[in-house]
């Protein structure tokens, strides 16, 4: 008797509880148990990014307890695929890897097709930076600053696009060391710009520095110097620029700028206004991966490494290179990567 | 050397490589017969599946696939008139009329001989350029291929079919349509008139589709053939067999064609498609009765197939070499590379070259066992196109809306290849050659680009190099060859007939 | 035949023409940009115009196309090809996998095939969208319609 009575209490307190719970209480683990989560690569299967994404999608599927499946969405270098995610519905649903360097750099250079704004995206995390380094043709005469300042003819630097970050490099190189150059671009990868290099069709290309302890080995491409103010942990005998040359403030502004937009590196954002509850999950999702020490491991093991920064540094970066610069900056910058050097 | 090939050997014959080689097969041929699906989503599409695999087993699977496509494709191209993938575009011209004309079986048996065949004549070539590699392909640079795409596009007045201005016409259209999109050089998106789509402007995949299925696919719907293929009567072996006989009797043209296929394969840029067609107008060209052919000559199919498959070992000599793809459905297998944690290039063939060798293997075996499966299969394949057509036409359709859709997982694509499709239809009705505007359209932004880095590298100056010199002429030489032959042999003729009337 | 293609040759001419316009002033492209479709069009216009003078010139001139004559009546025509261009609304209307089957169900039933091999057909259909390339490959095959809010 007693029992029963107790027992409808209980049901009762309990549909009482469940009741006083307001509606939209659901948690973010709770709104991802079960879902499918897009990881969107704006290039095609095969490619670095691909692999990079097909490597986490089974570690951040397991954190955010939603069946993640990456998605191919080629089209405009990427830029296509970031305006759709940039365009999606903020439920946390859709997540893309994404190069912030090249998206930051077409942003700023107002590629046409561009219609996302880095700063409003919902940054996760970064995945992995990039450090530059410049390399000789050893066919061409170049070994030195000196040299290069001194040329006869004009430097012939080899670019991908001219909408892409490579070929910039090389120009932001030239505007620093007041060199006489032109950038050709076209080739179609960096591979071919190398081989370019080595049949001495051009002087001298960027590249990143993983790249340059590879090619760098059989003497047909010399690794000149690392873009930035901290020597390379991959390639550490090549000295950085500011250690070659006597840079003035106005000419180092340029080679920090460059490393400041290529450390932006690869990345993985979201649409702009999550639910703040969504975007905290996913971004803890993201940071436990990306610093599981397994998961580094493994990363490293497949030459894919992994370099986290938090997603409050990399909005930080990503200020720096385009929040904060005045009209003018933005139109110089525009200036040299574009246009000086054709 | 003979060290090397063991270890290949070695690595080869293992249950695992040969198991996942001869799925992969299956896979390409299925893949290349349906529409739409050709080499490169194919290789995008297995991909994922390759992670996790051995490094050899892997590749062995993604290669075995990808070199079989074109031969899958012949089927499609020949049957039906729709190329499986861009590169059998080609075959289309003339193994299309031939299966019209009741010669189907015959086309068939010469395509997949030629495609056996070409493809080990490919596979030849990469075992025996490996190692030379390096130095030629350091000679191969901007200008040289730019000079390569400017002799694959003389070739579209080649392909004109019956009048060469329709096939100007057409090569011009596609050079034009070719310029959508965003331009490596400028860095703007041209005619993209604000539609993302178009950011990249037109593409393969659905241009194909477009200008080649889709008018089969209405022709089919709207009272279908009048004679099917081989008078409905079912196909026996028989004239698969003859085909073959046909193929193995003219030995010079498959060597011809399939060098041509290793060497435009090798150019890292060119891309491989363009291969087939500059083999089909060599052989047009060099032919003694070229007139004949558009309307179903068995040389029009021998020559575009071989060369399919023999391209296929030349890319892949540069894609190990360098780690350059030579072409997108290389880029692709890079990829796999990478999956599996290796990478090609010079590091990789001082270090596996086993590896490579083994993938050599595998390209030769494939290639057989797909010539053999798909000699097995026609018979019964070919009752497939003797269906009524009320029911193959909206299967195709299906089969062309899958495959224009996961080309990019986009579904404008699917769009886009039903709008080029009424230009398709125009074409077809008019007697325009569609292979050319497809030629036009893959040769053009190699001409544009690579004209542009060899004036900026080397100044006008670039056509000195000894490689362009070497280029021009055989440009030139192949562009008069006939010509200068036939007035040469005009010349003995009368020389000849004087002296007899004299005496 | 000539009508349609000296039409034809018309639709190009404009085509290539409008475009150049547009690129040259109404999006203000510049001469580096357009120097390579200007050459192009430019040339293609030249043939166009050679292969308009030769109709013009040439009594009938029968061009070898593919096309063989058609036994249906016009109204047919017409429906057919509509039938076989409803794959398009269809798979909009409803997503990729339903769309196709329902496309194949329909199309083949219309044109009198019988009730198990329309149906065969359409499940056929089913298994190769939805189950090989959605769930074996992975594509990611739009199975909602694209008006679906979801």
């Amino acid at each position: 008797m007693i029992f029963r009575g107790l027992v409808r209490a209980l049901c009762a307190l309990f549909i009482l509880g469940r009741l006083a719970v307001p509606a939209g209480a659901e948690t973010a683990a709770d709104f991802y148990a079960g879902k499918v989560v897009r990881l969107v690569v704006g290039y095609g299967a095969g490619g670095g990014y691909d692999t990079y994404a097909r490597m986490l999608a089974p570690h951040l599927e397991k954190r955010l307890g939603a069946k993640v499946v990456v998605e191919n969405r080629p089209g405009g270098g990427g830029i296509v695929a970031l305006n759709q995610v940039s365009a999606a519905k903020p439920d946390g649903l859709t997540i893309m890897l994404v190069s912030a360097s090249s998206s930051t750099f077409s942003q700023l250079i107002e590629a046409e097709g561009v219609r996302y704004d880095v700063r409003r995206l919902g940054i996760l995390g970064r995945v992995i930076d990039e450090k530059r380094a410049f390399a000789w043709s050893a066919a061409a005469p170049y070994r030195t600053v000196e040299d290069a300042q001194n040329s006869a003819r004009p430097i012939r630097f080899g670019g991908t696009s001219r909408t892409d970050t490579l070929g910039a490099t090389s120009a932001f190189l030239a505007e620093a060391l007041g060199l006489n150059a032109q950038i050709v671009v076209g080739y179609k990868g960096t591979k071919e710009v190398s081989l370019a290099a080595v049949r001495g069709e051009i002087d001298g290309f960027a590249l990143s520095d993983s790249s340059a302890r590879k090619y760098g080995k059989d003497g047909s491409i010399l690794p000149f110097v690392i873009i930035s103010r901290e020597r390379s942990r991959i390639v550490p005998d090549i000295p950085t620029i500011f250690e070659v040359a006597e840079l003035s403030p106005a000419q180092a502004w340029w080679m920090d700028y460059c490393d400041a937009l290529l450390g932006l590196g690869r990345a993985l954002v979201t649409a702009p206004d999550l639910p703040a509850d969504r975007l905290t999950y996913l971004q803890a999702a993201v940071k436990d991966v990306l610093t599981d020490r397994a998961v580094v491991a493994e990363a490293e093991a497949k030459k894919r490494p992994l370099n986290y920064a938090s997603p409050e540094k990399t909005r930080e970066q990503i200020a720096a290179v385009i929040g904060s610069l005045t009209p003018e900056e933005i139109a110089r910058v525009r200036h040299v990567a574009q246009e000086k050097f054709r | 050397m003979l060290d090397v090939i063991s270890q290949a050997l070695g690595l080869f014959l293992s249950a695992n490589v040969l198991w996942l080689s001869v799925i992969g097969v299956l896979i390409g041929l299925v893949l290349g017969v349906l529409p739409g699906l050709g080499g490169l989503t194919a290789l995008a599409l297995l991909l994922p599946f390759v992670y996790g695999m051995e490094p050899m087993a892997g590749l062995a699977f993604l290669l075995a696939a990808h070199a079989v496509v074109y031969t899958g494709g012949a089927l499609t191209a020949i049957v039906l008139g729709i190329p499986g993938s861009a590169p059998n575009a080609a075959t289309v011209i003339d193994g299309y009329p031939m299966s019209r004309n009741g010669r189907g079986g015959e086309a068939l048996g010469a395509a997949f001989a030629a495609s056996g065949l070409g493809g080990l004549l490919g596979m030849i070539a990469l075992v025996a350029l490996l190692p030379f590699l390096q130095p030629v392909v350091m000679h191969i640079g901007s200008p040289e291929t730019f000079l390569f795409a400017v002799m694959g596009i003389i070739y579209v007045g080649a392909l004109g079919e019956r009048s060469m201005a329709r096939g100007l016409i057409a090569g011009g259209l596609g050079v034009f349509l070719a310029l959508f999109g965003y331009d490596r050089l400028a860095g703007v998106p041209r005619f993209w008139l604000g539609f993302d789509y178009l950011l990249d402007g037109v593409r393969l995949i659905p241009l194909v589709l477009g200008l080649f299925a889709i008018p089969e696919v209405l022709h089919l719907a709207l009272g279908g053939r009048d004679t099917s293929v081989n008078g409905g009567r079912a196909i026996g072996f028989a004239p698969i067999l003859s085909g073959m006989r046909e193929t193995l009797l003219r030995p010079y043209l498959l060597l011809k064609s399939s060098l041509i296929g290793v060497f435009i394969g090798i150019v890292p840029g060119v891309g491989g498609d363009t291969a087939p067609f500059v083999a089909y107008a060599s052989a047009k060209q060099g032919a003694r009765d070229p007139k004949a052919y558009g309307q179903g000559v068995i040389e029009g199919v021998i020559a575009p197939e071989s060369s399919n498959n023999a391209k296929e070992g030349g890319a892949l000599v540069t894609t190990l070499a360098l780690g350059i793809p030579g072409s997108a459905g290389m880029s692709v297998l890079i990829g796999g590379f990478l999956l599996l944690g290796l990478e090609p290039g010079p590091d990789f063939l001082a270090n596996h070259m086993d590896l490579a060798v083994g993938l050599a293997l595998v390209l030769a075996f494939a290639n057989l066992i797909a010539v053999a499966f798909m000699i097995a299969a026609s018979p019964l394949l070919l009752k497939v196109a003797n269906l009524r057509p009320q029911m193959l036409a909206p299967v195709l359709g299906v089969l062309i809306v899958l495959g224009a859709y996961a080309y990019r997982n986009d579904p404008l694509d699917v769009v886009a290849t039903f709008v080029i499709g009424v230009l398709g239809c125009a074409m077809k009705t008019l007697g325009y050659s569609r292979p050319a505007l497809v030629l036009g359209f893959v040769m053009a932004p190699l001409i544009e680009t690579y004209l542009h880095i060899s004036l900026q590298a080397y100044g006008a100056s670039f056509l000195l190099r000894p490689g362009a010199l070497l280029l021009l002429g055989l440009i030139i030489m192949g562009l008069t060859w006939g010509r200068l032959q036939r007035f040469f042999l005009a010349a003995a003729a009368r020389y000849g007939g004087n002296g007899d009337a004299k005496r | 035949m000539r009508s349609g293609e000296i039409a034809f040759l018309g639709a190009v001419a404009a085509f290539l023409v409008g475009f150049c316009a547009l690129g040259l002033f109404h999006y203000d492209y510049s001469l580096s940009l357009m120097r390579f479709p200007l050459l192009a069009a430019g040339f293609t216009l030249l043939v166009v115009a050679v292969q308009l003078v030769t109709l013009s010139r040439s009594a009938c001139e029968v061009p070898q196309g593919n096309q063989r004559a058609t036994v249906l009546p016009r109204g047919s025509r017409f429906t057919q090809v509509a039938g076989l261009l409803s794959v398009l609304p269809l798979v909009f209307l409803c997503g990729f996998p339903a769309g196709l089957a329902l496309y194949l169900f329909g199309y083949l039933k219309v044109a009198g095939e019988s009730w198990t091999v329309s149906l065969a057909v359409a499940v056929a259909s089913l298994l190769l969208s939805y189950g090989l390339f959605i769930q074996v490959i992975g594509v990611p095959l739009p199975i909602w319609p694209a008006w679906w809010p979801a």
